[in-house]
């Protein structure tokens, strides 16, 4: 499993929803087949920022470049290139299949094989009761089987949401060991995480959300959005 | 307190410019069901004026009794000048398509022999005459039942109609009654002119029989005083025997003389009373055959007297004839014994000539009798002319009574009868002369029967917007990785079409076993139930994946919409403009629509239309969806975090 993982230069870029603006005025780098880890507290834009990163999330300004595709115009060719391991709210393994169930849907969803799938497992060191509902699992479990299940078909890059989130400290190390494994096949991994673990990670500090950013700031990031 | 402030603080969550909306949009919820829900069955029945009826008139106008009826057209022109429905005056085959198509709800035919069966309310067993209403239940329940309600308004205008056409046939009966009558007073009339003349016949010939009474009397008389003088001529003609006898030889000269006068004077008598005789015979036959001939007048006791009168006359004269006869040859004998004593009985010559005396008075009877027979010819005379008189009298009082007859009979026979039972059917007819007959190209029967394309319809609506209430209309997993869109989009649809053509075929199984649905095709009801089911999992599917939460209250919206605006109630005439505007881009019409013709029959096309229109809505949102799962790959902050979750 060698991979050419994703690499990512973004210049003032900015997000905004319904209420407000998410993020903004962020510059960032991530190089291919690196862990980098999206750190902050929760609520400041860390999922908007990792779909943004793989072409899911239109920017509202910004230059954002992933392998040599420029978003938003390419972002279907980027969305090809990285896979959402997890996405909170809306894209996580159902509670309510079992192992097996899941491992058939992707292979379904993503064409990945029975082979690449167990090896994905066997790099993750996980070797799950096929008949457990995804429920019963370990979250720390369930999270990599959700990365295994994501890595199954070699993509470029993953997404893992919130990695520390529900996560005793052991577990955490369990995890963040697991995702570097990954990125020792080339593959990079965006995480998002409360708190970057130490090592060789490429950390992108997102601030804490203000509560009230300037009207005129508002006004120019939206004329600047072309 | 604490109640209400908790209730305050959990209303406070809705912040948010969508979120804000959520209060109002619950307030708004009952405003929206009761309002279009009223709004489109305010007034239906107030609107039947729209509802498209075909009225066929196929009625022949017939002339009866010197009236001319037109029942039919009249029923047209009472029709037309109400606004109860929409009338189209058509002909039978264009009514029948379109009560077949749906272009009318129902027709309403009147019979070729409308007229003619109310033209029979003043015969004897007068019939009633009726119309038909068809109704077609594929074209919807209710106006069916909207049709019976006013069945009683037009009966009552279909029976004022015939009312009219009894009033003018039964006038024109009592007019012809009137002339009838008039004829029948001049025959009377004649009638009594004819009485009249004949009792002055009558008069006449009793006139005539006491003139006959009165001549037989003076005959009678004649021929008394003839028997008298003949009696006296005796005894003098004896006393001359006797005188001769004794003074024979004096007196032959004068009784010679005398002899000759007594014999020519007898020989005259001898001819009176020959006469005589003969005229009385023939008053008798004359009497007689009066008597033959009019039989009626033969029972008359004055023609019976007058009859025994002549015979007894006849009788007398034929005697007296007898006597004169005898009288003449013993006249004779005397004037030949006279003449042989001629030259001695000079002496017998005075009282010869005393005989005179008495044979004047013979001679004087004789007359009277002659003059009595006379007055029995004028009698008799009298009698015969009286009787013609009294013939042509009688003749004209039997044509007068004839013709009188005939005209009464006549007159009878067209006044209506009198006989209880049939006075009574007469006065049913009568009463109420028209019937109305209904019937139903395409029967629903009962009014579950009819409503069930309708609560099928919202019940399938109902289905699809609980259905992604439950399940996820998007597979998330799929959208993020390599998988189409409309792999996708069939993959969030699948399962709740799946369950949604259960659930209809559960539902159908339940209302034909439990409740004796008994649809007309069953294959097409369970091919439409399961097709409709689709297509409208298909539209929430849609509007689920699509809007989200907005989306299922979107769903709510044209639940109710499309409760007001299918016509799965009342036809859509009656619903305000708004309503028939949206009418035909509502999938719940077309389920609607099939599914009446599926369960109570009617136009296999009309099938095939709401086929292909569900299927078009089954492919144009399964295809819409599709492309919303394709914009959906790129995520928006707003669907990340959604500000309402339902």
């Amino acid at each position: 499993m060698d991979v050419d993982g994703v690499s990512i230069l973004g210049r003032g870029i900015a997000a905004k929803g319904p209420e407000g603006v998410v993020f903004a005025n962020l510059d960032l780098q991530v190089s291919g087949g690196a862990l980098a880890v999206i750190a902050g507290p929760s609520g400041t834009g860390r999922t908007s920022l990792l779909l943004a990163l793989s072409g899911r999330l239109p920017l509202i300004t910004g230059y954002l470049d992933v392998s040599g595709h420029v978003l938003p115009a390419q972002a279907k060719a980027v969305r090809q290139l990285v896979r959402p391991a997890r996405v909170r709210p809306g894209y996580e393994l159902e509670e309510k299949h079992r192992v097996r169930e899941a491992i058939l849907e992707r292979r379904l969803i993503s064409g990945a094989s029975d082979r690449s799938i167990d090896a994905a497992l066997d790099l993750l060191g996980l070797a799950p009761d096929r008949s457990a509902l995804i429920d019963e699992l370990h979250p720390a479990d369930r999270l990599l089987l959700a990365v295994a299940l994501a890595i199954a078909p070699s993509p470029a890059g993953i997404l893992v949401d919130d990695v520390d989130v529900g996560l005793p400290l052991p577990s955490r190390a369990r995890v963040w060991a697991a995702l570097h494994e990954v990125t020792r096949t080339g593959m990079t991994v965006l995480a998002s995480a409360a708190d970057a673990p130490s090592g060789d990670v490429e950390v992108i500090h997102l601030p804490a959300r203000e509560q009230d950013w300037p009207t005129d700031v508002l006004d120019l990031l939206e004329e600047d959005t072309p | 307190m604490k109640a209400f402030t908790l209730a305050w603080l959990e209303l406070r969550r809705f912040r948010g410019p969508l979120r804000r909306l959520v209060p109002l949009v619950l307030v708004l919820v009952p405003l929206l069901y009761g309002s279009l829900y009223l709004w489109s069955n305010w007034d239906p029945y107030g609107k039947l004026g729209q509802v498209p009826v075909a009225v066929v008139n196929s009625d022949l106008p017939v002339d009866s009794r010197g009236e001319h009826i037109n029942a039919g057209e009249q029923f047209v022109q009472q029709i037309k000048a109400t606004d109860t429905f929409d009338w189209h005056f058509v002909d039978a085959a264009d009514a029948r398509r379109g009560l077949a198509e749906g272009t009318y709800y129902f027709t309403i035919e009147v019979p070729s022999d409308f007229s003619a069966r109310l033209a029979t309310a003043a015969d004897r067993n007068p019939e009633r005459a009726a119309l038909h209403i068809v109704k077609n239940d594929a074209n919807g329940f209710i106006v069916g039942i909207m049709a019976d309600t006013v069945k009683t308004e037009l009966q009552n205008q279909i029976n004022a109609a015939a009312h009219a056409t009894y009033a003018r046939a039964l006038y024109g009966e009592l007019d012809q009654a009137r002339q009838k009558l008039q004829l029948a007073s001049e025959a009377s009339k004649q009638l009594v002119e004819g009485t009249e003349l004949s009792k002055e016949g009558t008069a006449a010939l009793t006139t005539g029989l006491n003139g006959v009474r009165d001549g037989t009397g003076e005959i009678t008389r004649g021929v008394h005083s003839i028997a008298d003088a003949s009696a006296q001529l005796d005894q003098q003609l004896r006393a001359i025997t006797d005188f001769t006898a004794e003074r024979l030889p004096g007196a032959v000269n004068a009784l010679v003389n005398a002899s000759n006068v007594a014999v020519n004077s007898l020989s005259a008598i001898k001819t009176t009373t020959g006469f005589l005789g003969q005229r009385a015979a023939e008053g008798r036959a004359a009497v007689e055959e009066l008597g033959e001939k009019h039989p009626d007048i033969a029972q008359d006791s004055a023609y019976q007297r007058a009859l025994d009168i002549s015979r007894k006359l006849a009788d007398s004269a034929a005697t007296a004839d007898g006597d004169a006869q005898k009288a003449l040859a013993t006249a004779q004998d005397a004037n030949r014994q006279a003449l042989a004593l001629q030259n001695n009985l000079g002496p017998l010559q005075n009282q010869v000539r005393a005989i005179t005396a008495p044979a004047d008075t013979l001679r004087a009877g004789t007359a009277e009798l002659a003059g009595g027979g006379l007055g029995i010819t004028n009698g008799l005379n009298t009698l015969a002319a009286s009787s013609g008189v009294l013939h042509t009298g009688a003749g004209q009082l039997n044509d007068g009574a004839k013709s009188l007859q005939g005209l009464v009979d006549d007159t009878l026979g067209k006044i209506p009868p009198t006989n209880p039972t049939e006075v009574a059917q007469a006065a049913d007819v009568l009463g109420s002369p028209t019937e109305i007959h209904v019937e139903n190209i395409n029967p629903a029967h009962v009014y579950g029967r009819g409503l069930a394309p309708f609560f099928f319809a919202i019940a399938l609506w109902v289905f699809g917007l609980f259905a992604y209430l439950l399940l996820k209309p998007v597979n998330q997993r799929a959208m993020a990785d390599r998988v189409n869109a409309w792999t996708i989009a069939l993959a969030g649809f699948l399962p709740a079409a799946a369950l949604g053509v259960l659930g209809g075929l559960v539902l159908y199984a339940v209302v034909d076993f439990g409740l004796g649905l008994d649809p007309v095709h069953l294959w097409w009801t369970l091919g439409l139930v399961s097709l409709a089911a689709l297509a409208f999992v298909a539209i929430d599917h849609f509007l689920r994946t699509a809007l989200g939460a907005v989306g299922d209250l979107l769903s709510l919206v044209l639940l109710i919409i499309q409760l007001t605006a299918s016509g799965g109630l009342y036809p859509m005439e009656t619903a305000p403009a708004p309503f028939q505007a949206v009418h035909p881009f509502l999938p719940m019409s077309y389920l609607v629509d099939g599914l009446r013709v599926t369960i109570s029959g009617g136009e296999t096309q009309h099938l095939l239309k709401d086929a292909v229109v569900l299927g078009g809505f089954l492919v144009v949102f399964l295809l819409l969806t599709t492309l919303v799962v394709q914009k959906q790959r790129t995520w928006s902050v707003a669907r990340l975090h959604p500000q309402i979750e339902l």
